[in-house]
């Protein structure tokens, strides 16, 4: 049931309808200056419009700057793992430079000697520490016996002790049971060298009237028949003439990081046996 | 009429036209004035007075929306024209159907809106229009009248008059 008022509404709704036809056609079709309607609706919102758009930019930045801040995370924790990447490559990179050099020295050291020398690689420790000996990956089946002694570029590293089909165990030089016969390269003295456990070792049996100094070479001297003769062993740290004593204490230091020990060579039992031959 | 719903409408059609801007800039953005309206409409007998409000939340998202002045007030009040009495009565009884209105109502003044951009300007294409314009809007405006339905159902309930079924 529509009444009086309902009608004029209806009136005022169509008259609206057809005004704003007209004022959007006037629009779409000419670019006025704002007209009156437009200029009183602008002078309503402005005061509303102007603190919601801070108000809306202000939460657009929080927004912004939340979203730049999730995709720095990101973005770091990529470059985080690029950088790990890149470390990883770099290592890599050393490893194999150090390895280069390394195995250069070895072939040089092999080339430049005249002993039948066996390659072999380190793949083990002893896990006590009463005896220094190592693992190499070679064993019987590669014809390692036991006393070969083992060399590398930097001098002598000690003997097999015990060969399995496939790998050997190795008494380092400086295990506390090792003795190796050796000599001063400049004044050919002999002498024992007795493992200590550590890299410095001691030469035993060097008369007190032996010309040793700090400095002096020390090398195999070839007797007892395990090692053969001139191996680089290592050079004197310090010379104690003790009142008490027929011979000298000598400390060697060993030439041989035998904690750094990765390459090394077998020398072939046949130089050993022309070894026995000679002292025969 | 409380004067908290034009309020409302106000409030909405200024918070589509700069927040969603914000949210989604050049993207299309639900129309809050119309849902509201409608809303409105469909929950109260004042069917004249949310006329008025369809038109004047038009005019509002024009100005701050820049757009062509007019057309969208235009188109306002000529989908909430047809409003009649019976019609409200059928709505009302179904919040699904209210949101389902809704969305054809979107769906028509979009499709007018692109008549009158096809008449003026001879806006090109009628399916991107349709794909990339009409639909999305329509689609946000039914979300989001489900979302004020579910979030205000008491407060619609509310608006309406003693008796009314």
């Amino acid at each position: 049931m529509y009444t009086a008022s309902h009608r004029q509404k209806k009136l005022l709704l169509l008259f609206l309808l057809f005004y704003m036809l007209v004022v959007m056609h006037r629009n779409m079709t000419h670019h006025n200056p704002p007209n009156l309607l437009e200029q009183a609706t602008s002078y309503l919102a402005y005061p509303l419009q102007k603190p919601l758009e801070m108000g809306f930019q202000w939460g657009a930045d929080i927004v912004s700057d939340t979203h730049d801040l999730f995709r720095a995370h990101s973005e770091n924790q990529v470059l985080r793992k690029k950088v790990l990447e890149l470390i990883e490559s770099r290592n890599i990179y050393y490893e194999l430079a150090f390895t280069n050099k390394r195995l250069r020295r070895m072939l040089e050291f092999k080339e430049a000697n005249d002993y039948p020398l066996y390659p072999a690689q380190v793949i083990g420790h002893d896990a006590q520490s009463w005896y220094q000996t190592i693992v190499i990956d070679k064993g019987q089946a590669d014809g390692i016996e036991a006393n070969m002694p083992l060399v590398t570029y930097g001098g002598l590293v000690g003997r097999i002790i015990e060969a399995t089909n496939y790998m050997s165990r190795v008494q380092l030089l400086h295990d506390q049971a090792s003795r190796v016969g050796v000599m001063v390269q400049r004044t050919r003295s002999v002498g024992i060298l007795k493992g200590t456990g550590q890299r410095i070792c001691d030469i035993t049996y060097l008369e007190r009237s032996d010309d040793v100094m700090v400095g002096d070479r020390i090398i195999t001297s070839g007797l007892g028949g395990v090692f053969p003769k001139g191996l680089f062993v290592g050079e004197v740290t310090s010379v104690t003439l003790p009142d008490t004593s027929l011979f000298a204490e000598v400390k060697v230091e060993l030439t041989v990081d035998i904690f750094k020990l990765e390459e090394l060579f077998v020398l072939q039992k046949n130089y050993s046996s022309k070894i026995q031959e000679l002292l025969k | 009429m409380s004067p908290k719903l034009p309020l409302a409408i106000f409030i909405g059609t200024v918070l589509q036209s700069t927040l969603f801007w914000h949210l989604a800039p050049g993207g299309n953005s639900p129309d809050v004035g119309l849902v509201l309206t409608l809303l409105f409409m469909m929950g109260t007998q004042e069917l004249d007075t949310s006329r008025f409000l369809a038109l004047g939340s038009g005019l509002l998202t024009d100005i701050f929306s820049l757009a062509a002045f007019g057309t969208n007030g235009f188109l306002n009040l000529l989908v909430t024209m047809p409003f009649s009495q019976s019609w409200q009565r059928f709505i009302s009884s179904n919040a699904t159907v209210q949101v389902l209105t809704i969305g054809a109502i979107s769906l028509v003044k979009g499709l007018l809106y692109y008549l009158v951009l096809f008449v003026y300007h001879q806006y090109p294409d009628f399916w991107l229009c349709l794909i990339h314009k009409i639909l999305p809007v329509a689609g946000y405006n039914m979300l989001l009248a489900t979302l004020i339905l579910q979030c205000s159902t008491s407060w619609i309930t509310s608006r309406r008059k003693p008796g009314y079924v």
